[in-house]
Formats: structure tokens, C-alpha cells, sequence
């Protein structure tokens, strides 16, 4: 049986709607409704605030349906049939505009478009009704008067009236709610904040020709949202990611060393949530005269990039069997080529005695985003590397090193939060990373990108620390797409996980405040964990999901939901 | 004989243009957009089979319960390891336990 009311503002205590958008002086609500849908979706299913561009649909489709242009008018299954298509870009990649223009996004668009297989088109209050309550938000059009204008003030519900007999016109919107006392449809307009009750009305029920039930409604299901690696940059870090691949687009994958100096790639299915070995990472290629074979040496760090939502692998070698003979551990850079379908080895980088973990990120600065990675030397201090993905040929250069003393470098390098989260390309944010010192307590460092560049040590917190860390940014505290979420930080130590966290965007010269969350071990009888290896927020519902290496060098999937967090599946291991 | 060449007598007068009919759209504060043309009326279209539709797992452990409420779909359809995450309802989680 059908709820009796729903509101998708908020929904089981969780917010789920981006904030209230405007379309101006411009003819494009279909956009807006076929867009604001699909925004909707990836939020309910994927549990991500996924800010969609109505221009980039909007400034395309002009050319997809030759003379049209956005603002005179269309329908949202003509967006959403274009969605399918192309997908669905964020503003930072192209952004809305009242003008007539032609879309010119940035490069790297299909790494960063939300991507839909398909949608459902609607028939009736019934079918309205049930997919609003099961599913999520729809799209919708109506004969729209000018009394609408002024309607909806103060949660009133509107009713036809249009005493003067005004002629009507075209609307869409999105409808994210409905309530059976006031027998009355939510919907969230396109028309700023200033309309209605904050942008949402209440639209009465029926009304015959004049309703919301009067022409089909559109739908996308949950699961056939996809959303795009720019989107989720901040909720991934180490050896662990959530791709967009599967049935249900939430796969895991996972790569880690294994015997023989190779590097493997598991993944979880995310139908049967199964774990599986995928595949071998391939031998490298050696410069004439030097034995081929594999050079991995330590705990990769990994990302889904906005190339085409390739997989970027950055692994430690062993250095003796590659560069000039001498041992010279580097990092290795291999990617997974999604177009061509194969693994392509991007060659060497990085410091000539890398002793620790590599944390390796891809940043908003530049379309493709620029790689940063920070690693330990064998001297002790952190060394920060960078790959210029727009103006210098995708060459991989040193930036800086910095701190001394430092036990461990971890994959704890997270993108900070630009003003107001505005997703513009370019903009220098600044990075945090943690390590470890030699004293057994975490050290937070900030970049400081918008004047020097440096990095800048701030608190430190912990005690008896004897293993990486791995931290990203949440979902948690982020009460819509512009707010910050929290720091997540996962870190063995003896031989027990701590989960720590840190609200907000800590700032420079202020001290976070770090707590511990929770303290949890592994189920395997006589094991302990060694080291965490990988931390995502996944698709599962704000679950926190990590990967940690036992004792015995086996692997096993950790999860946190409502109860807590839970051991999961042994699935492979580091050394057999 | 061209127009502007006088003539004899009285010109045959000028049959008057029947003005086309403008659409008329009205006036409102806020623009609108949606072209219904292209949009079918639902009396036309049947109501989509959402029993099947929505008979399909979800990531939203909420949702998965409520179609599991309703009937729309089988717990004994959904792997092991996606069923019965205990749903987040609040930021309970960061709180120290």
C-alpha cells in the first residue's frame, strides 16, 4: 500500500533536493524538470549531492534538435532522451546561462557527466504515486495560468480558478512529494526561492485538464543512475573505489600487491556483492636490455579519473629491477584504459627512494583535473608530486617536500572545499593530507593553494599509532550540495581499526577537533588487522566501507551502517 | 500595367490581408517553457506496469525496505550482501559508542 504522504525535501531524515534553482527570463522549465529528476535520483540512490547543469543539457540539445534553441520552449522527455544519450554534466563543466549559446564544456566531459540507462514515462495519480513513494521524484508539465504566479505562498495549495479566463501555457516541473490530507501534489519549481513556499507549492489533486495528472510524468529509476568519478572525488581514498560499473552501477574495486611483485585487481559485484579476483595488473614494459616482468613493491593508491572514468593506479616498485639498475624505488603509474578496454603503463614517477604509502588524488584545478600525490621518502620527510593534466603535457613534476620524522604517509589527500562549494574549474581549494609521526600521533597538513603553495603543518591527534591512515571527505554534515561534509579517517593500530572524524572544512591556524567514532576488530579467529588499506563512502546508504589487511596478509571488507560497524568477507590476500 | 503607373479611370482596389492569428501567450512574472505538444495526454498512454518496474533492488536501504513492505519485491531476490543494511537515520554514527 502506498504511503499516505511523502516529501522528499526531506525523507527519512535525510536531505535528498539540491537547493531551489531559477531559469531566469528563459523558456527552459522542461530542462529543469527533466534535469532536476535525474539531480534527485543520483542523490537518493547513491547517496552523493551530484549538482547538475541545465546548460549543458540545455546548449547542446540546441544543436541535437537543429534550429531549436533552449529558451523556446520543449518537453523533459526530449532532455531525458538526450540524457541517455550524452548524460548530464555538472556546472563546472559547462554552466547554465539565459542566453542563446552554444555549449562549449570543458574537456573532460564524459568523466564528469551523470549518466542515466533509462527512464519510465507515467500514466495516472496511481503510477505517480507509487513511483514518488518507491522510487524517488518525477517530471511533469501542465497547463500552466498567470494566477500561478502569485500561488502557492505559505504552504497553501493552488486550485484552478482563472476567473479572468487568461490563456494557459506550457509548464514542467518536478514533483518530490505528495500528501493525501491536503490532496495535493509537492512540487519544486524553477523559479528561485521567491515563488511559492521557498520554491515548492502545493498543487491540488484532479483539476481535470488543469492538473499535474492530465499529461504522462517521467521517472528514472534508481539503479539506473550512474554517477560521474568528478562527482565522487572527495568519498574515495587508497586502494578502494566505487566505479560505475555493474548492473546497479555500484561495484567495488580493489587493487592490491600480491606475490611476485604484482599488482592485483579484485572487485565486488554489486548484484550478488560477491568478491572476486578481476585480473593481473600487466608485466611491465623495461627499457631494451632489462628483464620485463613486475615491479610492485607496496600499497597502491588508486582513483577513477575524469578521462573517461579510466581507473589511475599509482603504485611503490621495487626499484632494482627497473630505471638504471641501481635500487631506486619510484612509483608506477598504470591506467585502465575504459574506451580501449586494457591497461596502459604510464611510465615511472616520483622520488627515487619511496619508503610508504602514496596517497594520490585527482583535483578540480584544470578540465582534466590535475593528479597531486604525496609519498614518503626514506629520509623522513613527504614528498609532493604532481601531474599538470592541461598546459604541461601530462608530465609528472616534483612540488615540494615537507615535515621530517614521518613514520607513515597514508592515503589521506583530500581536496578542500572552495567557497560556498562552487564547482568552478580552476579554483584553488587547497588539499589536506595525514600522516603519522614518529611520535605515534597523526599530523594534519594543508596545502596552501590560494598564495604559496606550501604546506602548512596543524594539529595533531591520536596516540600509539603504528600503521597509514586512510581519510576522505563524507556525506555526513553536508546538509546540501554547497555545505562541506565530514573527515573520515580509518587507521589500524594495535591491530584494532579506529574510526576518527572532523567535521566541516577545517581551517588554516584553527584547530579541528578530532574524535574517535569507534574502535573495531576482525572476526578471523587469531588474526589482527595490519593496516587499513582503502576508505570509500559508498552508494549502500552513507555506509562507510573499508579494506584493511589482516596479520596473515588476507583481506577483508569492513562496513558501517545504522548498526555499527560489521566485519565482512576474507576475499583475497597480499601474499598468496 | 505596373501599380504605380497611373492609368485610366479608378484602380481596382487592393484586396486587405486577413491578419494571421498571433498565439496568444500571456503575461506572468515568471517564464515558462514546456512545449505540450510534445508531452502525451495520459488518457492516451497506459499506466506504466510499475509491479515489475520497481521489483528491482536498490542501494537505498530505506527504499529497499519499503518495496519489501509492499510487496514490490522479495528479499529472497536480493544477494545476501546487499540485504538488510541497517539504515543510517540520522548522524547517530559519528557520535562515540
Amino acid at each position: 500500500m502506498t504511503s499516505s504522504s511523502v516529501d522528499w525535501r526531506n525523507r527519512f531524515g535525510w536531505p535528498w533536493l539540491t537547493q531551489i534553482k531559477e531559469q531566469g527570463g528563459c523558456g527552459s522549465c522542461y530542462i529543469f524538470s527533466g534535469v532536476g529528476v535525474l539531480e534527485a535520483m543520483l542523490r537518493i540512490e547513491h547517496f552523493v549531492w551530484s549538482l547538475r547543469s541545465e546548460g549543458d543539457v540545455g546548449d547542446a540539445i540546441s544543436l541535437y534538435f537543429g534550429a531549436h534553441a533552449k529558451c523556446q520552449g520543449g518537453s523533459p522527455g526530449e532532455v531525458l532522451d538526450w540524457a541517455v544519450t550524452n548524460g548530464v554534466a555538472d556546472p563546472g563543466c559547462w554552466p547554465y546561462d539565459q542566453g542563446e549559446q552554444v555549449a562549449e564544456p570543458t574537456a573532460d566531459r564524459l568523466g564528469r557527466t551523470g549518466k542515466l540507462d533509462g527512464y519510465v514515462t507515467l500514466s495516472g495519480a496511481g503510477n505517480m504515486k507509487q513511483w514518488i513513494d518507491a522510487n524517488g521524484p518525477i517530471s511533469a508539465c501542465f497547463n500552466c495560468y498567470p494566477e500561478l504566479d502569485g500561488a502557492c505562498k505559505n504552504d497553501s495549495v493552488y486550485i484552478y480558478r482563472n476567473p479572468d479566463n487568461q490563456p494557459s501555457d506550457g509548464h514542467c516541473i518536478v514533483i518530490v512529494g505528495y500528501d493525501d490530507t491536503k490532496n495535493a501534489w509537492l512540487i519544486r519549481n524553477s523559479w528561485g526561492t521567491g515563488w511559492g513556499t521557498d520554491g515548492y507549492g502545493w498543487f491540488g489533486y484532479g483539476q481535470g485538464a488543469h492538473g499535474l495528472e492530465n499529461y504522462v510524468c517521467y521517472g528514472i529509476l534508481g539503479s539506473a543512475t550512474n554517477p560521474d568519478p568528478w562527482t565522487k572525488r572527495r568519498m574515495h581514498n587508497g586502494v578502494l573505489y566505487e566505479s560505475g560499473d555493474g548492473q546497479y552501477h555500484r561495484n567495488f574495486e580493489v587493487w592490491t600487491p600480491g606475490p611476485g611483485h604484482v599488482v592485483r585487481h579484485y572487485y565486488r559485484d554489486g548484484s550478488s556483492g560477491n568478491w572476486a579476483l578481476a585480473e593481473t595488473l600487466p608485466e611491465v614494459t623495461l627499457p631494451p636490455g632489462l628483464a620485463t616482468g613486475y615491479d610492485g613493491n607496496g600499497i597502491p593508491a588508486a582513483t577513477g579519473s575524469t578521462y573517461f572514468r579510466d581507473f589511475e593506479v599509482v603504485y611503490p616498485t621495487t626499484g632494482g629491477k627497473l630505471s638504471t639498475g641501481a635500487a631506486a624505488p619510484m612509483l608506477h603509474h598504470f591506467l585502465y584504459d575504459q574506451l580501449a578496454g586494457k591497461w596502459i603503463d604510464r611510465g615511472l614517477f616520483g622520488p627515487t627512494d619511496v619508503d610508504g604509502i602514496p596517497a594520490f588524488i585527482q583535483t578540480n584545478a584544470g578540465a582534466p583535473g590535475n593528479f597531486e600525490v604525496v609519498v614518503r621518502r626514506a629520509t623522513g620527510q613527504l614528498e609532493n608530486w604532481w601531474r599538470d593534466d592541461v598546459d604541461n603535457n601530462a608530465t609528472w613534476a616534483v612540488r615540494s617536500a615537507f615535515g621530517q620524522d614521518v613514520l607513515w604517509s597514508g592515503a589521506t589527500l583530500v581536496e578542500r572545499w572552495t567557497a560556498n562549494g562552487v564547482p568552478t574549474v580552476g579554483t584553488p581549494a587547497g588539499l589536506d593530507l595525514v600522516s603519522v609521526t614518529a611520535a605515534g600521533t597523526m599530523q594534519r597538513w594543508w596545502r596552501d593553494d590560494p598564495s604559496t603553495m606550501t604546506w602548512v603543518s596543524c594539529e595533531t591527534f591520536g596516540a600509539g599509532v603504528d600503521s597509514p591512515p586512510v581519510m576522505i571527505r563524507s556525506q555526513f554534515g553536508a546538509t546540501d550540495e554547497t555545505v562541506p561534509g565530514n573527515y573520515e579517517l580509518c587507521v589500524a593500530v594495535a591491530g584494532e581499526i579506529q574510526h576518527w572524524w572532523t567535521p566541516g572544512n577545517p581551517q588554516p591556524g584553527i584547530t579541528a577537533t578530532w574524535s574517535k567514532s569507534a574502535t573495531f576488530a576482525t572476526n578471523v579467529a587469531g588474526q589482527q588487522v595490519r593496516e587499513v588499506l582503502g576508505l570509500i563512502q559508498s552508494s549502500y546508504g552513507f555506509d562507510l566501507e573499508v579494506i584493511a589487511e589482516l596479520g596473515n596478509g588476507s583481506l577483508q571488507h569492513f562496513w558501517r551502517d545504522g548498526g555499527g560497524w560489521h566485519p565482512g568477507p576474507v576475499f583475497g590476500s597480499v601474499s598468496a | 500595367m505596373p501599380d504605380d503607373v497611373p492609368g485610366e479611370g479608378i484602380p481596382e482596389p487592393r484586396p486587405i490581408p486577413i491578419p494571421v492569428p498571433i498565439p496568444v501567450r500571456p503575461i506572468t512574472l515568471y517564464s515558462r517553457g514546456g512545449n505540450l505538444s510534445s508531452v502525451p495526454l495520459a488518457a492516451s498512454t497506459a499506466p506504466a506496469d510499475l509491479e515489475r518496474i520497481l521489483a528491482v533492488d536498490t542501494s537505498n536501504p530505506f527504499l529497499q525496505q519499503l518495496r519489501i513492505q509492499q510487496g514490490l519485491l522479495k528479499a529472497t531476490d536480493i544477494a545476501p550482501g546487499n540485504l538488510g543494511r541497517t539504515p543510517i537515520t540520522s548522524e547517530i554514527p559519528e557520535v562515540p559508542r
